[in-house]
């Protein structure tokens, strides 16, 4: 089950927020084919958003085809994403760097814009899918 | 589930006056007009005094429009009476029965239409005693029963004038939960009040601004963010055929909100403005002219020609 | 559906006003039961007492002054019942709602202004006319019960409305009163103020003018006579010159047989005359104030309910214009 966390501040719109986070859920296998997605109802009580967000979002995820809506029961995951599960090598070899980057007396800050810039020289070609919105990266006010 | 493709919530020229107890014979409204559709949750904000009470009061049946007319649920308001719900700004209840005692009062109200187990379970949710008297209820817990009595009328519309002005944050939290539950189950539209901009912003997706009596903006927030920009750029830099809603000059640098009507000028920093700077923009200027639906997608497609 | 199931909005009437409700029965029993007493206890001492004073020179008349007395208190008390009612009605049944905006509450939860009114003033209409038409009973029984211990006659001004419907049509007339100052002032405690003093006023006026109410009977005698016997005295004198003059204690002339009948032919007094009602005509007069009371009450209750938040339908003839 998955649980969203909207942050009305980060001027990324709050459908979009619940379409991320679902992804990540997805790719991180909290969330698998064939479980059930939360309903709006459910949703909305826990967060205080439109609901109209929600089914917003869900949309957005039936038409990337990541889930199905079924008349009367819910709305189900179809396929995962792919991407490495949580116990994957890179995810082992990311933890020891991690480690060894805090024994170094790194912060989180300085972790954030090593893996930034690295991120930047390795998939420059490859465009982020989230966040079309300029000023979210700048003006951190 | 309602599937109504209708209008939930209709005012056409709407007046009204209050004669000889408010001053000198002021308007509270006038020539106000906005449409808005069923199953959305609108947010009416302006100013204290700027009339939103007085709207709410006239689409619940109570007060009678001077001029115009309102359209409740596609009839008049007080046809409307059993399928639309009220909480009123104070809230009132009667001190001296017991929180069971209300909604056994409600059900007898509400012989028809009433849903016992929703109000319950609002009300069991707040942990409130049933032997508690009214009097003896906090004030959030007190709009936990106004609304619980709202609620479980089963509204198709339902208006609240400034539901969350005494709660604190985690009440305003778990009952604006519960309300978006509600329009979520079953389409209620919901009209509030409030003159807390920021707190409405992820529940509503409708706006209504109110300013000076009159309707000021009204439309899909989402539309209305679309059509305005804000801009900044040197000062002598001229808007001329764009809409300026406000706009400061500081030094060298101009700084303004505006509704583009057309390509925008070389050079011109542009960024879209949140929620609560439209808002305040309009209010701190009264005269700027305002905008309604059909007038902001007009407006935006001349703009991204 | 049982016989008993009241309805949903009379229901709700009954519980906002259960502290009313239970007052107003109390002062029912008490008023009713301290009728028993004193028809009971303190009667059969005061007749005690005058059997005893039938055979001594002097004796002890307190308990046949108790009795008296305090019918006439109870008299009073049930003839102003409906003064506690008008107080009650604009502050408590209509006043406050409209001043802390509970009546809005009522108005939104499905139940529309005049439905909400018509409840309201319906439902303690039907509960103080059964109490009211209790206590008329008991009093009329007490009243008749020891007529030699009483105080006053059918004439005494509270007596008068105890014995019959008038005090019914009072407290009707009250609600109406109250429920009407309330919507005009809608603020409780002048609604209070104001309905009590429109309800004694009308008691006065009536009062004032009962004896105008129905046709007194006038009678003429050649010489002087007595009163008959239980009727209301209204006016007596003498025919002096074909016309009535007014005397208080009947007739001028005073003294023996000789020196009346000089004074007599002096002022040439022809006849002497009475102007009174007959016992008979109690229930006359009592219908008749019991009806314009009740006018009173009918008018009130329209315009109250012309007074309500106008229904919004009539908005839309007008726009339709």
């Amino acid at each position: 089950m998955v649980e969203y966390r909207i942050d009305r501040r980060s001027g990324v719109a709050t459908y979009v927020q619940i379409v991320q986070q679902t992804k990540q859920a997805l790719r991180l296998g909290l969330l698998e084919p064939g479980d059930k997605l939360p309903t709006a109802r459910e949703v909305v009580e826990a967060t205080a958003i439109n609901p109209n967000t929600v089914l917003k979002a869900y949309r957005e995820l039936e038409r990337e085809g990541l889930v199905e809506a079924r008349r009367g029961l819910g709305t189900f995951v179809r396929r995962s994403l792919g991407t490495a599960p949580a116990e994957s090598p890179l995810h082992g070899e990311l933890d020891v760097w991690a480690a060894k980057a805090r024994a170094a007396g790194l912060d989180r800050d300085d972790v954030a814009a090593l893996f930034t810039a690295v991120l930047e020289k390795h998939f420059a070609d490859i465009p982020a899918q989230h966040s079309s919105d300029q000023h979210s990266q700048g003006d951190l006010s | 589930m309602t599937d109504t493709t209708g209008f939930a919530l209709e005012a056409a020229a709407v007046g009204k006056r209050f004669g000889r107890r408010r001053g000198s014979g002021g308007w509270a409204l006038r020539d106000c007009g906005f449409r808005l559709p069923a199953g959305r949750v609108c947010a009416v904000v302006g100013p204290n005094g700027a009339g939103k009470s007085t709207l709410l009061a006239l689409a619940a049946g109570l007060l009678v429009p001077t001029e115009g007319r309102v359209t409740v649920l596609g009839t008049d308001p007080a046809s409307a009476r059993a399928r639309v719900g009220f909480v009123a700004q104070d809230k009132p209840l009667y001190p001296h029965l017991t929180v069971a005692e209300t909604l056994r009062m409600g059900a007898d109200l509400n012989p028809r239409r009433w849903d016992a187990p929703t109000a319950e379970r609002i009300v069991a949710d707040g942990d409130l005693g049933p032997k508690t008297r009214i009097r003896a209820l906090s004030g959030g817990q007190r709009t936990r029963v106004a609304l619980a009595l709202a609620l479980a009328k089963r509204p198709e519309l339902l208006l609240l004038d400034e539901p969350m002005a005494d709660l604190d944050p985690l009440a305003r939290h778990e009952l604006m939960g519960v309300l978006m539950a509600q329009a979520a189950q079953y389409g209620t539209t919901i009209v509030m009040s409030s003159h807390v901009v920021a707190e409405l912003e992820g529940s509503c997706d409708h706006l209504l601004l109110i300013g000076g009596g009159r309707v000021r903006l009204a439309g899909e927030i989402d539309e209305l963010l679309e059509a305005h920009v804000r801009v900044s750029g040197l000062a002598q830099t001229s808007l001329a055929p764009h809409t300026v809603v406000e706009s400061r000059t500081t030094g060298r640098q101009l700084s303004a909100l505006i509704r583009p009507a057309g390509p925008l000028p070389e050079g011109l920093r542009t960024s879209a403005p949140s929620l609560e700077e439209l808002v305040l923009s309009y209010l701190r200027n009264p005269q700027a002219p305002g905008t309604t639906p059909a007038e902001a997608a007009s407006e935006s497609e001349k703009a991204t020609l | 559906m049982s016989a008993l199931r009241v309805p949903g909005l009379p229901r709700t009437v009954l519980r906002l006003h259960r502290p009313a409700l239970i007052v107003w029965g109390a002062f029912v029993a008490a008023l009713i039961g301290w009728l028993v007493w004193l028809n009971t206890v303190t009667s059969s001492a005061g007749e005690r007492e005058r059997a005893y004073c039938d055979h001594h020179e002097t004796c002890n008349i307190l308990d046949q002054l108790n009795y008296g007395q305090r019918t006439v208190w109870v008299a009073t008390l049930v003839c102003y019942s409906s003064l506690a009612v008008a107080a009650w009605a604009g502050a408590s049944l209509i006043g406050r709602e409209l001043e802390s905006g509970t009546a809005q509450l009522a108005w939104t939860q499905g139940v529309s202004p005049a439905r909400w009114l018509a409840a309201k003033l319906a439902v303690p209409a039907l509960l103080t006319t059964l109490g009211c038409t209790a206590l008329v009973l008991a009093y009329r029984r007490a009243w008749s019960a020891h007529p030699g211990l009483r105080d006053g006659d059918w004439t005494s001004v509270t007596t008068f409305v105890a014995r019959g419907p008038a005090t019914v049509a009072y407290a009707l007339c009250a609600l109406a009163l109250g429920a009407l100052t309330a919507l005009l002032l809608r603020r409780t405690l002048p609604a209070l103020g104001v309905s009590l003093a429109a309800t004694w006023a009308l008691h006065f006026a009536l009062e004032r003018f009962r004896e105008h109410l129905w046709p007194s009977v006038t009678r003429v005698t050649a010489t002087e006579d007595v009163w008959p016997r239980h009727v209301w005295q209204l006016e007596s004198g003498t025919i002096e010159h074909g016309h009535r003059v007014a005397h208080a204690g009947g007739s001028p002339c005073e003294g023996n047989p000789a020196q009346v009948k000089q004074c007599a032919d002096k002022l040439d007094i022809t006849g002497y005359y009475q102007v009174y009602h007959p016992r008979s005509h109690y229930w006359p007069l009592h219908l008749v104030e019991s009806g314009i009371v009740l006018a009173v009450a009918a008018l009130a209750t329209v315009l109250a309910f012309r007074l309500l938040p106008r229904r919004t339908r009539a908005a839309r003839k007008e726009s339709l214009a």
